[in-house]
């Protein structure tokens, strides 16, 4: 493969690259070619010790797919990780998701549970307190002061799952990309 | 050899070679295929990232036959870094190296005791 098919392989599979990151890559790529060439070496040569273009624009993605997780971690910016993963054909990450998935749920259910109870202790208490001090006629409230106390506390509960949920939910997406990063080896075997 | 033991090796080493002297890419990068034996293109996304945790620095110089070149340096973080991962190497290749010769001095006594 001559030089130019290379760098014109890499770059279109780079294409979900920021522009200036890509330039940054290709011109590294493209300097290899030249100090390989001036040390007497041809595209062909320099092309095949390189690897597959293909491979190594995943290995490119998959390195800023990291980066930008732990710049800043976002839902879709871990969802870019994790497909990128799968991109490099990392079978640990595959055979991980449905576990991950799992544990995602488990999560999800306790930040909507936590948040229910909050929502419904909160509307409850609220709605008692206003009977109490300007009784509705719409509204029959029974026993107000068990609906206002346990009101507040449903709903005190209700907000400390939510609130740690929150930090579970800190901790578990540090631990996913920690896994992610264990598993994604960049390397790239080498054709003989 | 396994390929991921491999990649651990690669940082180790690419810090090793840089903190000797600073090096342009394609110096860099067919030192370390060469021993190592992998392709060529793994080296640089590990060098990208290497830089973006600042472990190393960039700069260009003036190459007498062609275009400037950009060139590797260490940082003193990479140094840090560097000290740390290399013995943490030389403890796991010392515990291993040392199962290995136990390994083969048991081969040896049961060769012995099988012979007469």
């Amino acid at each position: 493969m001559t030089r130019g098919d290379y760098l014109r392989q890499l770059d279109s599979k780079l294409k979900r690259l920021p522009v200036n990151k890509r330039s940054d890559i290709i011109e590294d790529i493209s300097s290899h070619f030249e100090a390989g060439g001036e040390s007497g070496l041809s595209d062909d040569e320099l092309s095949r010790r390189l690897g597959a273009p293909d491979a190594l624009a995943k290995a490119y993605a998959m390195e800023f797919a990291t980066e930008q997780v732990r710049e800043h971690t976002t839902f879709g910016n871990v969802m870019r990780m994790i497909w990128s993963a799968i991109g490099m054909g990392l079978l640990n990450v595959m055979f991980a998701l449905p576990v991950w998935v799992f544990i995602a749920g488990v999560w999800v259910s306790l930040a909507v549970a936590g948040l229910t109870a909050a929502g419904i202790g909160l509307f409850s208490s609220i709605v008692a307190l206003i009977d109490w001090i300007h009784p509705l006629a719409s509204v029959y409230v029974p026993q107000r002061a068990v609906i206002i106390f346990g009101g507040i506390a449903v709903s005190s509960l209700g907000a400390l799952a939510a609130i740690a949920s929150w930090y579970l939910g800190k901790k578990l997406i540090r631990l996913l990309v920690r896994f992610l990063q264990m598993n994604k080896y960049i390397i790239i075997r080498r054709d003989k | 050899m396994n390929i991921q033991m491999k990649k651990g090796a690669l940082e180790l080493c690419v810090l090793a070679l840089l903190s000797r002297r600073d090096c342009y890419g394609f110096e860099l990068v067919s030192a370390l295929a060469e021993t190592v034996d992998i392709s060529e293109g793994t080296i640089y996304p590990l060098l990208k990232r290497l830089k973006e945790d600042e472990l190393l620095t960039t700069y260009l110089r003036e190459s007498t036959e062609g275009p400037p070149r950009k060139y590797y340096h260490i940082t003193e973080r990479g140094l840090a870094a560097y000290q740390v991962m290399r013995e943490e190497w030389t403890e796991f290749t010392t515990g291993v190296e040392q199962i290995l010769a136990e390994a083969l001095g048991d081969d040896g006594e049961t060769k012995k005791g099988d012979e007469p």
